[in-house]
C-alpha cells in the first residue's frame, strides 16, 4: 500500500480512509481533545509517527486479513467428513517461507523504528530558544497550579501561553501521580512526586485547547481538567502584567460582604482564606488554587464548569455532587444564600 | 473394575503417642460426594474446579463491567458514585486477570497436560489441590471486600503513592495486597508442578519435540510465572510493610520514589500478559490442525516463537511507562524491544494461517472460535504495535485506545480461545457434547457484541477520552460512541448467557460423546470420555508427534521432515520404534500391572492449609482496621499462618495411602 509522500497528501489520504470507516458515526476530527486536530509541532511529530505505525498495521491487516478470509472460504470442507475421507496434503511446514516472512516482519519493524526514534528525540527536548516561556506545573488532587517563575505569576487550571513560542513545562506532583495531557498540542507526560519531569509544547494555531489529567489519581480524577489558551505576544505580556498585580479591594457593598465571608468564613474554621491565596489580602492559604485573578479564568473547578455566577453558586452549595471527594469538603461549608451571593459578587471582582 | 484399598503405612508403636494428630486427619482413601471434591487430588477434578470457579468470577467481573458501561453510556451520569466506579474498574481488572483468565488457563493445564503426555496425574497431586484452594480463597478474600464496602479502588496496577495510607486510608488496598499474595502462591506453586510434570512424567517416546503445542505453552507459561511472580511478591510485601509497619519504600514524604513501584509492577506485569495469552495460543494450536485435518504448520517454529515471546517478554516492561519521563534513550530501547516482540508473534499468526491453507476446514464451534481468535488477536496486536512507538503512545497511553488494545488481545484473543477450548474438550471431560447450534449462535453473538463494544474505543481514545474516568462532560464528542459500546456490552452478556445455558443443558442431557468425537490428534483422544480415574490403563509408548492422528492416518508420517527435522540420527536410535502389528502413532506395551493401578488417596491438608493462609490474610487485613491496642487481627494472622504451615508438614508426613484399581482389559 503506497503512502503518499507529501504531508498534505498523506493527511488527505488518511482522512479519506478514516472517513470511510467513520461514515456511519459521523466522526469529527476536530472534537475538543482529538489527537487528529494537531495545533503544534510536538503533537504534529507524534501524529506523524503514529500514522506510520497505523499504515504499517493497516497494510499488514489488509494483506493477512484477506489471506485469512480467503483461506476460511476457499479451504472449507465438509463439517463431518466420513472417517475414511481422503486427507488434504499433510504439509508440515516450509522453512524458506518462514524465513522470508520473518525477514519481512523484521523489515517492517525497521521501517517503523527509524522515524520512531527520531520522533522520540525531537519531541523530548525543547528547541533552544530565547523566547521560550517556562511554566512550573504542579499537580494536586484534583487541580493544576501554574506558576510563571520568570514573571512571578501564580494561577490555576487555565494555562495561558504565547502563540508560536515554545513553552517549557516543569512537571511536579504534590501528592499522587498525575499526567498533563492537552492532546491537540502534545502527548502526555506524567507528574510524579519526588521526580522532576519536563515536557515542552508550542501552539502554532490560536485557540483554546482542552486538556485533562491522564493518570488515575483518585476519586475525582475524571474532574481534573484544564484549558490552554493562546495569546499573541502583546496580549500575553499584558496578561502577565495584570496577573502580577494584587487584587483590588472591591467598592460594591455586596462584594465587600463577600470579601468578609471569604476572609473570616461564615463560621469559625470555614475561612476560605485558610486554603486560598488572594494577593494583597490576608488570604495566604496554599492548599487550594490561587484565586487572585479567579474572574479572569474561563472555568472553575479545574476546567469543570464555565465560570459564571450560577456555577459559582453550585460549586459553593453542591460541592460533593459537583466534584466528589473534593478537599474543600473538609471545610464542611454551609453557606446561606446571601453568603453565596456575596461571595459570588466578590469573586467576580477578582479579574 | 475391582477396587482394592491399601492402608497407609502402619504407624510404629513408639510413635503412637504423637500420632493422634495423624489419625485425626486420616488420609481419605476414596471419598464420594462433596467431601470427595474437597479432598480430591485428581488433576481432572481439580481442572473442573478451576474452570467452574473461574466462570463464577467471570460472572462477577462481567457484572462489574456492565455497571461500568451503564454509567458511561451517557455523559454526566450518576448510576454509580465516583468512589463506586473506581472500585468497579479496579475489581473488574483484577478479577478478570487473576480470577478468570489465569484460572481458566489453569483449568486446561490441569485437565489436559497429564492426558496429553500420557501420564496418570501431575507430579505433585496434593500441591495441585493446594493451588486450587489458594485460588478459590484468594478470590473470595478479594471479593469479600465488597461486603465491607472496602473494595480496592486504586486500579489493578495500584500505582504508588495512591496506595499509601495517607491517600488511601481504608482497607481496600490491604484486601488487594493480601489476596494477590495468596493468588501468587497459588500460581507459583502450580507452575512448579507443571514444569516438573512435563519434564519428568512424559510417556516413553514422548520427546519434547513431540509434545502438543499446548503442553509447550504450558511449560513456557510456567517458567514465566515462576520468574515474574516473585517480583510482584516483593512489591506487594514492600507496599504491605509501608502500610502496616510504616516503612518508606514508596513514602514520598521520606523520599520514596513512586517509579520504583512501576518498575516492579511492570517487570511482573508484562510477562503476566504473556502468561495470559500463551496458553490460549496453545489451545488454538491444537484446535486449528484438528479442524483443518492437517498438522500444525511449522511446529518447531511455533514452539520456538512461543519460547522467544516468553523470553523477550522480560525485555519490554517499560513500554507501560513511556510517559513517566524515563528519557529518550530508555524510551527508544524499550520501543525497539517491543517492536521486536511483534516478530515472533506475527510468525505464529503466519503459521496458523499456514495450517488452514490447503486444509479441509470443518466449521465446528471450536474452529469458529479459533478463526475468531486469529482475526481479533491480530487487531489487538496492531494497536499494540501502535503503542510501541513512544511518540504515538504519548497520545494513546491512558486512553480508551489502550482499553481497546488489551480487550482485543484478552477477549478477542485469550477468551475466544478459552471458549473454543471449552467446546473442544468439554466432551472429553464430561462425556457429553455441547450444542453446535447454540455454540454457533453464541459465537456469532459474541463476535458482534465484542466488536461493537470495543472497536469504537479505538476511536474514543484517539478522540481524547482518558481511562478510568467515572464520567465525562457533554460536548466532548464522546457521547454517541459510548452508548454504542454499552449496547455492545449487553450483546456480549447475551452471548455468555447462551454459552452458560448450553453448558448446563449439555451437562444434564447432552448427546453422549465417544472417545474421539472430533477426529483428534493427541493422546487425550485415545481414552474414553470421560476418562477413567487412572487416565491410561497402560502408559502409551509414543512413536511420533500427534500420535492419535498418526495411528489413524499413518500416511501423515510419509513426509521426511517429520521424524528427522529435529532429531539427529544418534538419538533417534534410542527412541522406541513401532513393531509388527503396532500402529504408527503409539502402542500399549507391557500389559496391565498385575497389582492393579495404584491410585493416590485424597487429602485434607491442601484445603486446610489454604484455609490457614486465608485466615492469616484476613487477620492481617482485620488488624489494620482495628484501633490501637487491639490485637485480635494479628493473633488471628499468626494462628492462621501456623495452621497453614502445620498442614503442609502434615501432608508431607501423612503417608502414601491410596487404593488399587484393576481396569477391565476389554475397555483399555
Amino acid at each position: 500500500m503506497r503512502v503518499p509522500s507529501s504531508s498534505l497528501a498523506r493527511r488527505l489520504w488518511l482522512y479519506s480512509v478514516i472517513s470511510f470507516t467513520g461514515l456511519l458515526g459521523g466522526c469529527s476530527f476536530s472534537d475538543r481533545q482529538s489527537v487528529f486536530d494537531v495545533a503544534g509541532p510536538v503533537s504534529k511529530t507524534q501524529y506523524d509517527v503514529q500514522n506510520i505505525t497505523l499504515f504499517v498495521s493497516l497494510g499488514i491487516f489488509l494483506v493477512v486479513g484477506s489471506l485469512l478470509v480467503y483461506a476460511a472460504i476457499r479451504f472449507r470442507g465438509p463439517v463431518d467428513p466420513p472417517a475414511d475421507a481422503p486427507l488434504p496434503p499433510q504439509t508440515h511446514g516450509n522453512p524458506m517461507l518462514e524465513a522470508g516472512l520473518t525477514l519481512a516482519a523484521l523489515l517492517l519493524v525497521v521501517i517503523m523504528a527509524i522515524p520512531t526514534v527520531r520522533g522520540i528525540f525531537r519531541t523530548y527536548a525543547a528547541p533552544q530558544s530565547e523566547d521560550a516561556v517556562v511554566v512550573n506545573v504542579t499537580g494536586y488532587q484534583w487541580w493544576w497550579a501554574f506558576e510563571y517563575p520568570d514573571s512571578k505569576v501564580v494561577t490555576a487550571n487555565e494555562l495561558r501561553i504565547p502563540l508560536g513560542r515554545p513553552v517549557i513545562l516543569n512537571l511536579k506532583a504534590a501528592d499522587v501521580i498525575h499526567s498533563f495531557w492537552v492532546p491537540k498540542l502534545a502527548g502526555k507526560t506524567d507528574l510524579i512526586p519526588n521526580q522532576h519531569n519536563q515536557m515542552w509544547l508550542e501552539a502554532t494555531e490560536p485557540g483554546t485547547y482542552y486538556g485533562q489529567c491522564a493518570e488515575y489519581c483518585g476519586t475525582s480524577h475524571a474532574n481534573m481538567r484544564f484549558r490552554v489558551v493562546t495569546m499573541y505576544d502583546q496580549e500575553f505580556n499584558a496578561w502577565l502584567a495584570q496577573q502580577k498585580m494584587a487584587a483590588a479591594t472591591p467598592t460594591d457593598p455586596l462584594a465587600r460582604d463577600g470579601m468578609d465571608v471569604f476572609m473570616k468564613g461564615p463560621r469559625v474554621g470555614q475561612a476560605c482564606a485558610t486554603c486560598h491565596t488572594i494577593q494583597g489580602t490576608p488570604a495566604m492559604g496554599l492548599v487550594g488554587p490561587n484565586l487572585t485573578h479567579f474572574a479572569s479564568r474561563g472555568t472553575l473547578g479545574s476546567g469543570l464548569l464555565e465560570n459564571n455566577d450560577q456555577n459559582v453558586a453550585q460549586w459553593l452549595t453542591a460541592l460533593d455532587a459537583t466534584k466528589p471527594g473534593n478537599k474543600m469538603l473538609l471545610a464542611h461549608l454551609s453557606l446561606s444564600p446571601e453568603e453565596v451571593r456575596a461571595l459570588a459578587a466578590y469573586l467576580r471582582t477578582l479579574r | 473394575m475391582a477396587l482394592e484399598l491399601v492402608e497407609a503405612r502402619p504407624i510404629p508403636e513408639d510413635r503412637k503417642r504423637f500420632d493422634f494428630l495423624l489419625r485425626l486427619l486420616r488420609r481419605p482413601t476414596h471419598l464420594s460426594g462433596l467431601l470427595g471434591w474437597v479432598t480430591t487430588v485428581d488433576h481432572k477434578r481439580i481442572g473442573v474446579l478451576y474452570g467452574v470457579t473461574a466462570l463464577f468470577f467471570f460472572f462477577l467481573g462481567g457484572m462489574e463491567a456492565l455497571l461500568i458501561r451503564t454509567q458511561l453510556a451517557f455523559p454526566n451520569q450518576n448510576v454509580v458514585s465516583a468512589d463506586t466506579f473506581n472500585q468497579l474498574f479496579t475489581m473488574h481488572g483484577t478479577t478478570m486477570v487473576f480470577l478468570v483468565v489465569m484460572p481458566m488457563s489453569a483449568a486446561f493445564f490441569n485437565v489436559l497436560v497429564p492426558l496429553m503426555i500420557g501420564a496418570r496425574d501431575v507430579a505433585f497431586p496434593r500441591m495441585n489441590a493446594f493451588s486450587y484452594w489458594m485460588f478459590l480463597f484468594g478470590g473470595l478474600l478479594l471479593n469479600a471486600s465488597w461486603l465491607f464496602s472496602q473494595a480496592p479502588d486504586q486500579g489493578w496496577f495500584a500505582y504508588a503513592p495512591l496506595t499509601a495510607k495517607t491517600f488511601n486510608p481504608g482497607q481496600g488496598v490491604d484486601f488487594w495486597i493480601l489476596s494477590l499474595l495468596i493468588l501468587g502462591i497459588s500460581s507459583t506453586v502450580a507452575a512448579l508442578n507443571f514444569i516438573v510434570t512435563i519434564i519428568n512424567l512424559r510417556a516413553p517416546g514422548m520427546t519434547m519435540m513431540r509434545l502438543p503445542v499446548f503442553v509447550w505453552m504450558t511449560i513456557v507459561t510456567s517458567f514465566l510465572i515462576i520468574l515474574a511472580f516473585p517480583v510482584i511478591t516483593v512489591a506487594l510485601i514492600e507496599l504491605a510493610f509501608d502500610r502496616f509497619v510504616g516503612t518508606n519504600f514508596f513514602n514520598i514524604s521520606r523520599g520514596g520514589l513512586p517509579i520504583l513501584w512501576q518498575h516492579l509492577f511492570w517487570v511482573f506485569g508484562h510477562p503476566e500478559v504473556y502468561i495470559l495469552i500463551l496458553p490460549a495460543m496453545g489451545i488454538v494450536s491444537e484446535i486449528l490442525p484438528t479442524f483443518s485435518r492437517k498438522p500444525l504448520f511449522g511446529y518447531p517454529v511455533v514452539v520456538f516463537s512461543g519460547a522467544a515471546i516468553g523470553f523477550m517478554g522480560f525485555t519490554v516492561w517499560s513500554h507501560h511507562m513511556f510517559t513517566t519521563g524515563l528519557g529518550p534513550i530508555a524510551n527508544s530501547a524499550f520501543s525497539l524491544t517491543t517492536m521486536a516482540i511483534a516478530i515472533p508473534t506475527g510468525v505464529k499468526i503466519f503459521n496458523w494461517l499456514g495450517t488452514l491453507w490447503g486444509g479441509q476446514i470443518r466449521y465446528k464451534v471450536p474452529m469458529m472460535f479459533g478463526l475468531g481468535f486469529i482475526l481479533l488477536f491480530m487487531i489487538g496486536g496492531f494497536s499494540g504495535i501502535m503503542h510501541a512507538a513512544p511518540p504515538g503512545d504519548a497520545q494513546q497511553q491512558d486512553t480508551y485506545f489502550v482499553v481497546a488494545h488489551f480487550h482485543y488481545v484478552l477477549i478477542g484473543g485469550a477468551l475466544f480461545s478459552l471458549f473454543g477450548g471449552l467446546y473442544y474438550w468439554f466432551p472429553k471431560i464430561t462425556g457429553r457434547m455441547m450444542s453446535e447450534k447454540l455454540g454457533t449462535m453464541a459465537f456469532l453473538t459474541l463476535f458482534v457484541g465484542f466488536n461493537t463494544t470495543f472497536f469504537p474505543m479505538h476511536w474514543l481514545g484517539l478522540n481524547g477520552m482518558p481511562r478510568r474516568i467515572y464520567t465525562y462532560g457533554e460536548g466532548m464528542g464522546w457521547d454517541g460512541w459510548n452508548l454504542v459500546c454499552t449496547v455492545g456490552a449487553f450483546i456480549m452478556l447475551l452471548a455468555f448467557v447462551i454459552i452458560f445455558y448450553d453448558l448446563v443443558t449439555a451437562l444434564m442431557h447432552g448427546p453422549r460423546a465417544g472417545k474421539d468425537p472430533w477426529d483428534g490428534r493427541t493422546l487425550e483422544w485415545a481414552i474414553p470420555s470421560p476418562p477413567p480415574e487412572y487416565n491410561f490403563a497402560i502408559a502409551p509408548t509414543v512413536f511420533s508427534r500427534d500420535p492419535v492422528w498418526a495411528q489413524k492416518h499413518p500416511e501423515f508420517l510419509a513426509h521426511d521432515d517429520v521424524v528427522d527435522e529435529e532429531e539427529s540420527p544418534p538419538s533417534e536410535a534410542d527412541l522406541p520404534q513401532p513393531e509388527e502389528g503396532e500402529g504408527a502413532g503409539y502402542a500399549l506395551r507391557g500389559g496391565l500391572d498385575p497389582h492393579g493401578i495404584h491410585m493416590p488417596a485424597g487429602s485434607w491438608h491442601p484445603v486446610l492449609s489454604a484455609l490457614g493462609f486465608l485466615v492469616a490474610a484476613s487477620g492481617l487485613i482485620f488488624s489494620q482496621a482495628q484501633p490501637e491496642g487491639h490485637h485480635t487481627g494479628l493473633v488471628l494472622a499468626v494462628l492462621g499462618l501456623l495452621f497453614g504451615v502445620v498442614n503442609i508438614y502434615m501432608w508431607a508426613l501423612e503417608g502414601v495411602g491410596g487404593y488399587h484399581i484393576h481396569p477391565d482389559p476389554e475397555v483399555e
